[in-house]
């Protein structure tokens, strides 16, 4: 704050009031300065604006939804020194470190990847306090790319970015009270607004959207809206154990992957219609049952 | 144009108190106005070597572009709100500030909106010309403003009666 001025523009002598302002002033601007993404920022400014060439600002996704890396680098920053204490317990990591064997080709054959998924996912979501957010990232790796996405969910609402393997932000989905689900799709320069269904959309014995989802997750690239949509923060547990119970996803063993105890996952998935949920013995089904 | 370091330099010393600034005089959530901020850098790039006060140009096209896109949100609100707001100031910079800093902040941005805009011109540093001129009033009514708003504050913070006027 320009003091001289201050004092000196009919802003009287309080010196305390002056005081307090002032060094809230500073200490606001020094703690925005630490939760953006400075150098980021900058490089984009000098770059030319590179996001606005890529056509993303012609978008006009509904309102709130539109973010930019820069601003997920930011918000990713926000939610990380919101408090440790206060989020600790809503604050999952999965890491999904995929490898696919080979490359994914429509509605062929079924496409077998492998996964690992760290184990105090389950734990942390299942202990999360409704009232707090919960946060994780989610990174599959393969032959495509890295693809990451940033997921939130605080109460019935949720929050999904996707990042395309280039960095670029794919896709962008909200979740409002549990029924209304917003989706923007970058790569398409569509969005759209639907509401959730009631009741599962599919699939026998609860093997539905959930389980067919989550092995879409370990492809990289996939910008499918329709993935995109059914996956979100609230429901990875359910949809994870969903998938295991109906055999979309089988527990391969355990490794430790990036320093972090995780569960080797198997995924056999095909992307055909009519072929989404695959088949699977009756002794599994009931085992599965009883699990 | 000016060179790209002595942009770079301005750009990492003024952002954040451009954010700040943003937030505070029109009320938008932080990552809104970091959007608003960048934007209005992204403007005002073109235009550097003309600029004979960047910072007063980036406050003005900050704070139209932050009520323009405030109306844009009224209008469309296709969510009932981001998981990460939980309140007015952001939880992190809540987290980041004292617990007399966040009262200084939130009767900032409770003050009625031409002291509220006022106080916050006056505490990013400028002047009752580049002021009254910015937000089109009279030198004398940024005087009056500012000193309805610091009387406020002096009534909300408890500092009434110690001299403030």
């Amino acid at each position: 704050m320009n003091e001289e001025l201050w004092r000196t523009s009919g802003a009287g002598d309080d010196a305390e009031l002056d005081a307090w302002l002032s060094q809230t002033w500073e200490a606001a601007a020094t703690a925005i300065a630490t939760m953006l993404d400075l150098p980021a920022g900058k490089e984009a400014l000098l770059a030319g604006a590179p996001l606005a060439a890529d056509g993303i600002a012609e978008l006009r996704p509904p309102a709130g939804l539109t973010r930019t890396v820069a601003r997920r680098g930011r918000r990713l920053a926000l939610v990380s020194t919101a408090g440790a204490a206060t989020l600790a317990a809503g604050v999952a990591a999965l890491v999904v470190a995929g490898a696919s064997s080979e490359p994914h080709h429509g509605s062929e054959a079924p496409v077998v990847s492998t996964a690992y998924v760290v184990g105090r996912v389950d734990g942390a979501l299942t202990a999360a306090d409704p009232t707090a957010i919960a946060q994780m990232t989610v990174t599959t790796r393969g032959p495509a790319g890295t693809t990451t996405a940033e997921e939130w969910s605080y109460g019935d609402q949720s929050r999904s970015v996707t990042n395309s393997p280039n960095g670029r932000p794919a896709y962008d989905t909200g979740l409002s009270s549990g029924l209304v689900y917003t989706v923007v799709s970058y790569a398409t320069r569509a969005w759209a607004r639907h509401h959730r269904p009631t009741a599962p959309v599919s699939g026998p014995s609860g093997c539905g959207s959930g389980a067919a989802v989550v092995p879409l997750l370990f492809e990289p690239g996939q910008t499918s809206v329709r993935f995109a949509a059914s996956w979100l923060p609230a429901t990875v547990v359910r949809d994870l154990r969903s998938a295991i119970s109906c055999r979309t996803l089988a527990v391969a063993g355990w490794q430790r992957v990036d320093g972090v105890d995780a569960i080797r996952l198997t995924s056999r998935s095909s992307t055909g219609p009519g072929s989404r949920f695959p088949s699977r013995p009756d002794s599994a089904r009931s085992r599965s049952r009883g699990s | 144009m000016a060179g790209d370091q002595e942009i770079g330099a301005f750009y990492e010393r003024e952002m954040p108190r451009l954010v700040l600034f943003v937030t505070i005089s029109t009320g938008l959530d932080i990552h809104a106005a970091a959007d608003v901020a960048q934007a209005a850098f992204e403007k005002a790039l073109p235009r550097w070597p003309t600029l004979r006060s960047p910072r007063a140009w980036l406050c003005r096209v900050a704070q139209r572009e932050a009520f323009a896109r405030y109306e844009a949100v009224r209008r469309e609100v296709p969510v009932d709100a981001v998981p990460d707001w939980p309140d007015q100031l952001s939880a992190a910079l809540a987290a980041e500030l004292r617990a007399e800093q966040r009262e200084v902040m939130a009767h900032l941005q409770s003050l009625p909106p031409k002291q509220r805009q006022v106080m916050t011109w006056t505490l990013a540093g400028f002047g009752d010309a580049e002021i009254a001129g910015s937000l089109g009033l009279s030198a004398d009514a940024v005087k009056q403003s500012r000193y309805y708003a610091r009387r406020n504050l002096a009534n909300r913070l408890g500092l009434a009666g110690r001299g403030s006027r």
